[in-house]
């Protein structure tokens, strides 16, 4: 090769790396520099420097896809919303009891169809504007409008009319349903700053968000972080956290690692396998949540051999539970002994169903299948924790009693899909999933096994029918009466348990995992945080902290 | 040459449709509703109705693929149904990501790779030679997502070098670019070891060694510009199974990047996205298989376009 063409080579070369360098600088340039944590607005009493700004990161398995409450139906979405946006009552983080929250009292009628909330005065929405009945008629009216797309509005179904009475007080109208308060504390009516949604329209609303709530949004960057910031105007004082910033992170390793790493402070769903190896790291603590959801394989009961009561109890029986839960969940679920939990409105214990194989054979043999059957079991893989080891264990608890599942893993759409075919056309034979036990009431969570709640309308494929079942549970939402509703609910617990429509499993455990540095952190049932009183220790430097241009937080600290 | 790269342009056009009409049909026909997904646990018939008609699902196909590609033409890639915010934004938001990472794991590993293989090819069967295949052999065989846990686990946990997760600094863009790299710079190790082997056989360069041309003059100045061919034809496909290897790359790494936009679409069948998502990355194949095309003319002057 001559020299020009040596050159010549060396010139596009040089230029090539000209043209990379730009285009990285350009990439880097393009980033917006992170925001300042805003200057607290409250005079310090005491000559102490200003106390370094403090912030918690969280990281959960899935991403918000928006904040918008009255558009939210998942966990992941409420979790966040609650900071933001708040409902108009809250619940006790510990036992689920209804506390007031934006509304202060409520009253309503014997027959359980009006309800009068008289709400808190004095409280702005992060724009100005000033919370009142006004907003509490416009957001439940939004949530109920399918054109918000809130597919939530059928859960409050039972509203007929929000009116407003005076400034500070709502009456709802419904059909009778004496459990309606709890919906007041259910995540999608987070009440919304009518001004802002009126004048951003919905799109536009979600990517700045206001309402009541004791943190800020200050920016969502899709696919990475959500970002928050504490307001200093909150009704209930500034919280003591400055920053929240929310990163989701779905393979669970990587979340683990990243806790490990100090760039996340909150983990949520921790895989049971890891929590050994948490345990033993110095810088990290468990945090357990209260098992609500309900975790079960529910049955056809229309279908083959599982038409026969004896059948069902056989294959409940069938099940060691115990070992289950030592082996997979190293003891931290909650073994099942009614259909739903026990910090629920109207529980009563009437289980659980203890390993005894010798006697799910004897039962299959009294319905005349001592040489067992064959049946098919299908879940939505990758939705619950430890799903695909449950599914297997139930698989060979079964065979050891004669009856050959064949397990049917699919991915949760299609899954969702086959699950909501209607009686004439579904193929469901076993099924395995979970519901939800969030508003810690029977009647939301028994209501998946009344007729009225068969695919598609429901999602469990049991179709069930037992008219005693029925006559009961109708009457405990017609009643107001407290003790009457324990008592209808206590005989139609007892009358399904035995029905046993469903393998009933345990209760999924909510397990949790934060640096030491984080203190007071609460998680409720509903798998929220609650950060009310919690605090966070300034970080020092890490050898990563180094490569990032932010500046080093200083060690003042003032609690 | 202008006018043959304006023609492999307009190419394009029908390319990308078909592609984007199989992706439509497809998705249209594997199991799992939007809207079922997004009414979460409260399924009522009425409300998933109302959502379907709202996102023009209830439409026969023809008409929604028509209404599709009038909305590309106006370049409108529609409103995720997630989020509800257009899909065209959604994409920016995301796509710089996924290139500049996509860039630097391909220049990586093409620098890499290519170094290797010529050394490797100028010692055949020695240490280093048997070395180098048996490290690329591990890298082509182990899963990115494993490299990328591996990598995670000792850089930013038990060393604390590198951040764990995320963007923001050069610094994120280190461990998902190395494991990236995990599976390119094998292939392309291997690929130009063989090349050069083959070229440095030939008779023009026993010429040009009696000719007494230095070892260092004869292997970069004329054998590897020879060798050259089949790699970049290599690099281009790698670049392809990278842009690929993205998706489960960025998913490890929660870099918010298109391909993790484009596997949370398909778990939620967030149609516009998914569709908007593929019409991208069959853009951006089609531009680099062009620009690949063009590379051969540099390389090869015997290779004219008209």
């Amino acid at each position: 090769m001559t020299t020009t063409q040596k050159k010549s080579n060396l010139k596009y070369v040089g230029l090539g790396v000209a043209i990379l360098i730009v285009l990285i600088s350009a990439y880097y340039l393009s980033i917006p520099p992170p925001t300042p944590p805003k200057p607290t607005t409250t005079t310090p009493t005491t000559t102490r420097p200003p106390a370094a700004p403090t912030s918690l990161t969280i990281s959960m398995g899935m991403e918000p896809p928006t904040l918008d409450p009255q558009k939210c139906t998942g966990m992941p979405n409420l979790g966040i919303i609650r900071l933001i946006t708040e409902t108009l009552t809250d619940a006790d983080y510990k036992t689920g009891e209804l506390i007031p929250h934006l509304a202060e009292r409520w009253e309503s009628t014997p027959d359980a169809t009006t309800w009068t909330l008289y709400l808190k005065q004095g409280v702005k929405f992060h724009d100005g504007t000033p919370f009142n009945a006004t907003a509490v008629k416009f957001t439940y009216e939004r949530m109920m409008d399918p054109k918000v797309g809130g597919a939530v509005g059928g859960a409050y179904a039972m509203i007929q009319s929000v009116d407003i009475k005076d400034t500070y007080t709502v009456v709802i109208k419904t059909d009778p349903h004496p459990p309606f308060m709890r919906l007041w504390w259910y995540g999608p009516s987070a009440i919304v700053s009518p001004t802002q949604v009126k004048k951003l329209g919905d799109a536009e609303f979600t990517k700045v968000m206001a309402g009541t709530g004791p943190y800020k949004l200050v920016e969502h960057v899709r696919g990475s972080h959500i970002k928050l910031v504490a307001n200093s105007d909150y009704w209930g004082g500034k919280p003591k956290i400055d920053t929240i910033i929310v990163k989701p992170i779905t393979e669970a390793g990587a979340r683990l690692m990243a806790l490990e790493a100090g760039e996340v402070d909150f983990v949520y769903a921790v895989p049971p396998a890891d929590i050994p190896r948490l345990e033993a790291n110095p810088n990290i603590q468990m945090i357990y949540g209260i098992p609500t959801r309900a975790m079960h394989a529910p049955l056809n009961t229309q279908w083959g051999p599982l038409k026969e009561k004896k059948v069902r109890q056989a294959l409940n029986y069938a099940v060691d539970k115990v070992t289950m839960n030592e082996r997979l969940f190293k003891g931290r679920a909650q073994i099942m002994d009614a259909p739903i939990n026990d910090r629920s409105f109207g529980y009563y214990k009437v289980g659980p169903y203890l390993y005894d194989p010798a006697k799910a054979k004897q039962l299959l043999a009294e319905a005349g299948y001592a040489n067992g059957f064959e049946v098919n079991l299908r879940y939505g893989k990758g939705r619950w924790l430890m799903g695909d080891e449950v599914v297997e264990a139930l698989q060979s608890y079964l065979a050891a009693v004669g009856v050959k599942v064949k397990i049917e893993g699919l991915e949760w759409a299609a899954y969702r899909a086959k699950e909501m075919l209607p009686f004439e056309k579904t193929d469901a034979q076993i099924s395995f999933g979970g519901l939800g036990g969030v508003t810690l009431d029977a009647d939301r969570s028994l209501n998946e096994l009344t007729k009225a709640a068969w695919p598609p309308k429901g999602l469990e494929g049991m179709f069930y029918e037992n008219a005693k079942f029925e006559e009961l549970f109708f009457k405990a939402r017609a009643t107001a009466d407290s003790e009457a509703r324990k008592a209808y609910y206590k005989e139609a617990m007892q009358i399904v348990w035995e029905d046993a429509p469903r393998i009933f499993l345990y209760f999924e455990p909510q397990i949790y995992a934060a640096r030491k540095t984080v203190q007071g952190v609460g998680v409720r049932h509903d798998e929220t945080i609650w950060v009310k009183g919690a605090t966070v220790q300034p970080k020092g430097a890490s050898a990563a902290s180094l490569f990032q241009l932010m500046p080093l937080l200083s060690k003042y600290l003032e609690y | 040459m202008l006018r043959y790269v304006l023609r492999r342009i307009l190419m394009t056009i029908p390319t990308i449709l078909i592609a984007s009409a199989i992706v439509f049909l497809m998705l249209r026909f594997i199991p799992g509703d939007p809207a079922v997904l997004m009414a979460g646990e409260d399924p009522n018939p009425e409300v998933i109705l109302a959502l379907r008609r709202q996102w023009g699902l209830e439409e026969p196909l023809p008409v929604q693929y028509f209404v599709f590609l009038r909305n590309v033409v106006q370049g409108n890639l529609g409103i995720s149904i997630r989020s509800g915010l257009p899909v065209l934004y959604e994409i920016s938001l995301r796509l710089p990501h996924t290139m500049i990472l996509s860039l630097v794991a391909m220049v990586l590993s093409t620098a890499l790779g290519i170094l290797v293989g010529i050394v490797s090819s100028t010692r055949p069967y020695s240490l280093v030679d048997n070395a180098s295949m048996f490290f690329a052999l591990i890298g082509v065989s182990a899963p990115a997502f494993w490299t990328g846990l591996m990598l995670m686990w000792l850089f930013a946990v038990k060393l604390g070098w590198l951040p764990a997760v995320g963007v923001g600094t050069p610094a994120h863009l280190v461990l998902p670019s190395v494991a990236l790299t995990g599976f390119t710079t094998p292939v392309l190790a291997r690929q130009t070891r063989s090349s050069m082997l083959e070229v440095l056989r030939q008779d023009f360069i026993r010429t040009a060694r009696s000719k007494g041309l230095s070892e260092r003059a004869i292997v970069y100045g004329h054998a590897v510009r020879n060798a050259l061919i089949p790699v970049i034809t290599v690099a281009g496909i790698s670049f392809g199974r990278l842009l690929g290897g993205s998706i489960v790359t960025e998913t490890v790494f929660a870099y918010p990047g298109i391909g993790k936009m484009l596997i949370d679409g398909i778990f939620a069948r967030d149609y516009p996205m998914i569709q908007g998502a593929v019409l991208v990355y069959a853009l951006i194949f089609t531009f680099l298989n062009l620009f690949v095309d063009m590379t051969y003319a540099y390389v090869d002057p015997r290779i004219h376009y008209e």
